[in-house]
């Protein structure tokens, strides 16, 4: 027998029969004591090792011996431990910020090599201080507006933080604030998204390979998690910027144990206006949003931590005293962390959130909308051992929607529309095995089985071709009127084909039973949510994605080239001529049918160094086919996009002063214009041939932002902003439409409107 | 509604956004055949042939003069209509009656296109008057300054209400035309179905601004309700606007075989009001 074999057996019997012994605890910032998401800890001769989750705990299972770990963490020193376990034991490591140059982006914020390593593929972390250089509109770090220079999540439409993942609806993407759906994730009508990036830590896109964690919606999850608050020493910070100024506070409240965050924003649109000589902004005109995200955190034992986080943000458009509105989300997650023995992990969330819209017209025409939900949810994770961990869980959530009331008339029984409110319950129960096989072949596979109902109290009705009711049935309280229920399977596997390439694989399938209402490309405050019934089927996705990882010159450099496919059931769109609002027959409206999405997405990536950035472009398609649509044949889908293309750069001039810059190009949307005309009735009437036969005209625009460090006092820092949006001052086509011209009567135009030209902007940050 | 959302997304993009006229290449679809057949009440039959043209430069060449036309009242034998050119075909003798049914059959080019449409009885206008806008907007001041811009100011802009008679017991389908100053200002016609109406009088407010002075004729006419499904969807698709309009389409005909356009029995009533400080402000009730 060979010495290698039998040291083989040796080893194996040892993890086998040895004693085995834990260690576990919580990998935190030195600084100011936030858990570390995702923090490398390993054993220092490579043979295994584990991650930090999200609230930066770990639990490594080994046999007893000596070990020298090494805790590791992007933008952190390094930190190697020795130990001698031989018990099971609690370690917590703090991890000391690496003086870095003024910039490096990191999309991902793990180990250098994780994007090759890692059984996830098409996936990106994002890390918050880089966000905050990126140049963008009015001066607004915004991180929905950095997803959406990554391969395969393209915009909306201009300024929008409304996106499309894989061809994906804008409502297809889980967007979550500690683990609460954020139903409409803008402010300003779009253009900017509620996340402040002051009061967050982390955020992770899953495009594919989605784990069983997540349910709920069909194409991306969008997991956004609030920092907790410096437990170490109180801070602030706050920012002046062209359209909002910030304010962040935190701080310990039991120092290394309890602190708390607090952070708010208000934009003065309004104030701006006023100043300007227009005729519509008068002294009781008010345009503005406001947000305020809190959190605090408890440590009661070792075993125990509380977690209580929120957000509440509104945005206020009011004319005159004759006419508001205002629309706003609202989230509560309670969260109890519980370390059951030295293995076994367990999370319970209790979860609120809520979106509402309001519109009044004096006290003669008033109308809202909304959705909310309650979740409750439990989660568990198990790690037996270095390559195995299990994560085991369920929630349940009641939804409420309310697609609509609208009040007419100084008498309120004039004319009174209201849509009747729905009640459902989504349930999910799951497992996720992140299993290493082989060193070099690993595997994350799980289960989700999700159920929906939709429940009483309310009439269910059927509707005959004319879209008149021809039956209805009372349902009572909870009594269910509608179940639906899925398996969803969840499989990624990744073969390393050596420390600098590998090669993916994944699929998933994803139900989703709620559905927003939108006219347009981008989602307006307006859109309204409804849930899946007899009527409106849930929509769900089959993803196919393959991938090849390549890092180069000691991972300073990465690529990667995925390619995509969904199959995808249930996808709806409305009858012609459908009024989105108020209109109580939307049911009958709703027409579904099938689409199809494939790409191709690349990726090159520049990690270190005075020069850093990235590079990503996605050929993509997406299609579908409806009966009753464009003569039930395939056509685009409004959010198809063939070529899309973005390049962010940065340099470092000196550790003061960093110019970032990026560029993007992308195929304008399809759209539906006339191929033809005729007359009626004197009316020059529109001849349409096709759905989504035509495009906009292709989109590209440059942005630069110019970042200037002051000199660093005593009790504060402080910085300045320049950024220039749309640098070459391009006209994009926001929309096109069609009037009769003016200058050659009888002869038809087309009309352009442009949002932006150049748009400069200031902002002067202050760190206390 | 529709209006007050465009104007508030307006407002908010007004200071940067830009509108210019584009050159656009648009493909020249085949010819497809463009049928509008109109029986009114006491008024000979009338229809007009066209084929659809390129979007942006259309051709005079459209007119169909080589159609058959034959239009059939209720059991009666049918009439068929004389060219009388540039596309239009007339009766010399068949004029729109009450209560009758109305068949249309077109030959062309071994084509045939049928539809049937049914002219119902005039609809009854009750009453025309109008209420000061500013006082529906709920403002108490009455100062013309508080008022969105784009209307006249030098009088306080009113709005119209027609009061209808319509028959609890079925839908009634309406589609209303403006005159303002000899002007029409409905594009064609204002649909107006009484689906939300709760009892004999239908009250149709027209949020326009009329000013002292202003002579506003109002035609109401009565169709049946493919006529009105097809004009309604028809105002859908040419009063468009970017935040609320739903994906262009073309309006549901009721003529078989694949044509464009209408074959539309109407019956109308007209009433005339000037907008004078003696009219007594109507009751929106």
């Amino acid at each position: 027998m060979s010495k290698r074999l039998l040291y083989i057996i040796i080893m194996i019997s040892a993890f086998a029969f040895g004693a085995k012994h834990s260690l576990r605890g919580v990998i935190s910032d030195a600084t100011t004591g936030e858990d570390l998401i995702g923090a490398t800890i390993s054993l220092s001769d490579g043979k295994g090792g584990t991650f930090s989750n999200s609230y930066g705990f770990y639990s490594l299972t080994l046999p007893d011996d000596e070990y020298i770990l090494n805790i590791s963490f992007i933008g952190y020193k390094d930190l190697n431990y020795k130990i001698d376990l031989k018990s099971n034991q609690v370690k917590n490591f703090e991890l000391t910020p690496a003086v870095i140059a003024l910039n490096e982006v990191e999309v991902s914020a793990d180990r250098p090599d994780i994007n090759i390593s890692s059984t996830q593929m098409s996936v990106a972390k994002l890390n918050i201080k880089n966000i905050e250089m990126m140049p963008v509109l009015f001066g607004e770090s915004d991180i929905l507006k950095t997803l959406q220079l990554l391969p395969g999540i393209s915009t909306a439409s201009e300024g929008s933080t409304g996106f499309s993942v894989r061809g994906g609806a804008i409502d297809e993407n889980l967007i979550l604030l500690d683990e609460a759906t954020v139903y409409s994730p803008s402010h300003l009508m779009g253009f900017v998204s509620v996340f402040n990036s002051d009061a967050l830590k982390d955020v992770t896109v899953y495009k594919g390979g989605i784990p069983a964690t997540y349910g709920g919606r069909a194409s991306s999850v969008i997991d956004v998690q609030m920092n907790n608050g410096n437990n170490k020493e109180f801070s602030a910070k706050a920012g002046i910027g062209l359209i909002s100024s910030r304010l962040t506070v935190e701080g310990p409240i039991v120092k290394d144990c309890c602190s708390f965050i607090v952070s708010a924003r208000r934009s003065y649109a309004d104030i701006i206006l006023k100043a300007l000589p227009l005729d519509l902004i008068t002294n009781e005109t008010q345009l503005y949003f406001y947000d305020l995200n809190a959190k605090a955190n408890l440590k009661i034992k070792d075993n125990d931590r509380l977690f209580i986080s929120g957000y509440f943000g509104k945005d206020v458009f009011g004319f005159d005293g004759i006419m508001g509105t205002d629309w706003g989300n609202a989230t509560f997650t309670g969260r109890w962390n519980h370390i059951f023995g030295d293995k076994l992990f367990s999370n319970t969330s209790f979860i609120y959130s809520d979106y509402d819209y309001g519109f009044q017209v004096s006290d003669l025409i008033s109308m809202s909308s909304g959705i909310d939900n309650i979740t409750f949810k439990q989660d568990f994770s198990y790690f037996p051992n270095p390559d195995l961990t299990t994560k085991i869980g369920f929630n349940t959530s009641k939804y409420t929607f309310n697609p609509g009331k609208l009040n007419m008339g100084l008498d309120s029984a004039d004319f009174k529309l209201v849509m009747d409110e729905q009640g459902s319950i989504e349930s999910g129960i799951y497992f996720s095995n992140e299993h290493k096989i082989t060193p070099l072949f690993s595997a994350e596979y799980g289960l989700r089985t999700s159920m929906y109902n939709q429940i009483g109290p309310g009439w269910i009705y059927s509707y005959d071709e004319d879209n008149y009711i021809s039956d209805s049935t009372w349902y009572n309280k909870w009594e269910p009127a509608q179940t639906y229920w899925n398996l969803e399977p969840r499989v990624s596997f990744n073969y390393l084909l050596s420390e600098k390439n590998s090669f993916k694989v994944s699929y998933n399938r994803m139900a989703q039973y709620v559905h927003q209402l939108s006219n347009s490309t981008s989602g307006q405050a307006t859109d309204v949510w409804i849930s899946s019934s007899t009527l409106v089927k849930p929509l769900l996705v089959d993803q196919f994605a393959l991938g090849y990882f390549h890092n180069f010159l000691d991972n300073g450099i990465e690529t990667s080239i995925e390619v995509y496919y969904k199959d995808m059931q249930g996808v709806s769109d409305f009858e012609d001529g459908t009024d989105i609002m108020f209109n109580d027959k939307i049911e009958a409206q709703i027409l579904n049918g099938k689409g199809r999405a494939y790409g191709l997405e690349l990726y090159l990536k520049k990690n270190y160094g005075k020069f850093n950035g990235w590079l990503s472009y996605t050929l993509a398609r997406t299609e579908q086919k409806i009966p009753g649509i464009n003569n039930d044949n395939w056509y685009a889908a409004k959010h198809d996009r063939i070529h899309d293309l973005s390049f962010v750069l940065n340099y470092s001039f000196s550790k003061k002063i960093n110019l970032s810059g990026t560029w993007v190009y992308y195929t304008g949307s399809a759209v539906t214009f006339p191929s033809g005309q005729y007359i009626i009735d004197g009316q020059v009437v529109p001849y349409y041939t096709e759905r989504n036969g035509y495009r906009m005209p292709d989109y590209h625009r440059l942005d630069l932002n110019l970042h200037l460090k002051g000199k660093d006092r005593k009790n504060y820092s402080t910085s300045w902003d320049i950024s220039i949006y749309n640098v070459y001052n391009r006209y994009n086509a926001y929309s096109i439409s069609f009037r009769a011209s003016e200058t050659n009567p009888g002869d038809m135009e087309a009309v352009k409107l442009s949002l932006f030209g150049i748009v400069p902007s200031l902002t002067f940050n202050i760190n206390l | 509604m529709k209006k007050t959302f465009l104007f508030i997304s307006l407002a908010l993009i007004a200071l940067t956004s830009c509108e210019q006229v584009i050159d656009i290449d648009l493909n020249l679809a085949d010819p497809a055949l463009v049928i509008n057949g109109k029986i009114v009440q006491d008024s000979l039959v009338n229809v007009c042939i066209q084929e659809t043209t390129s979007y942006f430069s259309p051709d005079s060449q459209r007119c169909i003069d080589s159609a058959i036309v034959i239009i059939t009242e209720d059991n009666n034998s049918p009439d068929t209509l004389l060219n009388i050119g540039f596309g239009r075909y007339s009766s010399k003798s068949l004029k729109g009656k009450a209560g009758s049914s109305y068949n249309m059959k077109v030959i062309l080019n071994h084509q045939e296109y049928e539809a049937d449409s049914f002219l119902p009885i005039a609809p009854l206008i009750y009453e025309l008057g109008t209420l000061p806008l500013l006082s529906f907007f709920g403002s108490d001041s009455g100062s013309e300054s508080n008022f969105p811009p784009g209307g006249r100011r030098d009088s306080i802009p009113n709005m119209l209400i027609s009061k209808l008679y319509q028959d609890p017991s079925e839908d009634d389908y309406f589609l209303m035309q403006y005159y303002l100053n000899g002007e029409n200002i409905s594009k064609p016609y204002d649909p107006v179905s009484d689906a939300s109406a709760e009892n004999d009088t239908l009250n149709i407010r027209l949020v326009s601004g009329f000013y002292l002075g202003d002579t506003i004729v109002v035609k109401a006419y009565s169709v049946d309700k493919d006529v009105f499904t097809y004009f309604d969807m028809l105002e859908d698709v040419l009063s468009g606007n970017i935040f609320s309009a739903s994906t262009p389409y073309n309006p549901h005909s009721n003529i078989s075989n694949g044509a464009l356009g209408v074959f539309s029995a109407m019956n109308v009533s007209s009433d005339t009001v000037i907008i004078s400080a003696q009219i007594p402000v109507i009751s929106d009730q």
